[in-house]
């Protein structure tokens, strides 16, 4: 194997990055980051677009233990009911009826403070 | 503490609390797994609800093949999937993404706008490999619970993943292409000796 030849596919990067390299190409590719600084730039571009992309997750979950209590609890309340769907349905409307803030409102109010 | 498959069988036997430990368990793991795909709180939160009562009222089907983590997350996001089969399609356009930055003044802005970007172009790729990229890097899962949960076979995840990566890297170095943008290249993080990363400035 000439180990200063081409870069290897990005499929084997990748491969290489998640853990998932074939047993018989893992020493190759050991051999071909060693002798070749092409193939060690795109391992490191592969690297770092992962964690770009792991870095602009957005989703923010609410901290509040309430929160998830409530979650839960309403859960199991429609399972407890003998319609569980319709039982889910008339305990959302429940919360808006009352103008408490409701878990939805809740969500989106945790989420913003966070 | 019981295992997931302990409590899965116990209420099968009929133990409802056992049913209310499991939904402890994993309802933060799925509010955010919905909240990732649907985005809109008051969706998320109803295919969180959903998923927990089709998964008792199912449970009987659940054989222990897989986890039933996976196994939950199958169901969120084929609810999930329905959902947004419903709603109109919202993308960022690239175009809006604000990039009159001047240079070196506004290293906050330049680092969300990076973020838009990314997260616009993970939104467009295809459904498949859109789902096996958030599922291996947002929600750290194996290929074999991603082929669980995507109903296909372990190289079928792992191929739909490493296109979508492929998919995204291309499409990051076209976009570097159409932008004289100098901030914009020196964040973006596509190899091949073009790009320099922040830690090398």
């Amino acid at each position: 194997m000439n180990h200063n030849s081409h870069p290897r596919p990005d499929e084997w990067w990748i491969d290489l990055i998640e853990g998932e390299t074939e047993p018989s190409l893992s020493e190759d590719l050991t051999l071909l980051l060693l002798n070749s600084p092409a193939g060690r730039e795109r391992l490191r571009g592969l690297k770092e677009l992962r964690q770009a992309i792991k870095d602009s997750d957005e989703v923010l979950l609410p901290e509040d233990g309430t929160y998830y209590r409530d979650m839960h609890s309403r859960i199991m309340a429609a399972i407890d009911g003998p319609n569980p769907r319709l039982q889910r349905l008339q305990t959302k409307h429940t919360g808006a009826e009352t103008g408490s803030l409701g878990p939805v409102s809740r969500l989106h109010a945790l989420i913003k403070k966070n | 503490m019981k295992s997931d498959i302990e409590l899965v069988e116990d209420v099968k036997a009929g133990d409802r609390r056992a049913f209310s430990e499991l939904v402890q368990r994993h309802q933060r793991a799925l509010l955010r797994l919905s909240l990732r795909f649907l985005r809109e709180p008051s969706l998320a939160e109803d295919v969180v609800q959903e998923s927990f009562i089709k998964a008792y009222e199912k449970i009987h089907l659940f054989e222990g093949r897989s986890s039933f983590k996976s196994w939950l997350f199958q169901i969120a996001v084929n609810t999930a999937k329905n959902r947004l089969r419903s709603l109109p399609h919202e993308f960022v356009n690239i175009d809006d993404v604000h990039l009159g930055i001047d240079p070196g003044a506004e290293n906050g802005m330049v680092r969300e706008d990076l973020r838009k970007v990314i997260r616009s172009e993970v939104d467009r790729l295809p459904e498949r490999q859109r789902l096996a990229l958030s599922l291996r890097i947002f929600e750290d899962l194996s290929f074999k619970e991603i082929a669980q949960i995507m109903a296909c076979p372990y190289d079928t995840a792992k191929a739909n993943y490493r296109h979508g990566l492929m998919r995204l890297k291309e499409r990051l170095e076209t976009l570097q292409g159409q932008t004289d943008w100098e901030d914009f290249e020196t964040m973006l993080p596509v190899e091949g000796g073009r790009m320099r990363t922040e830690v090398e400035q």
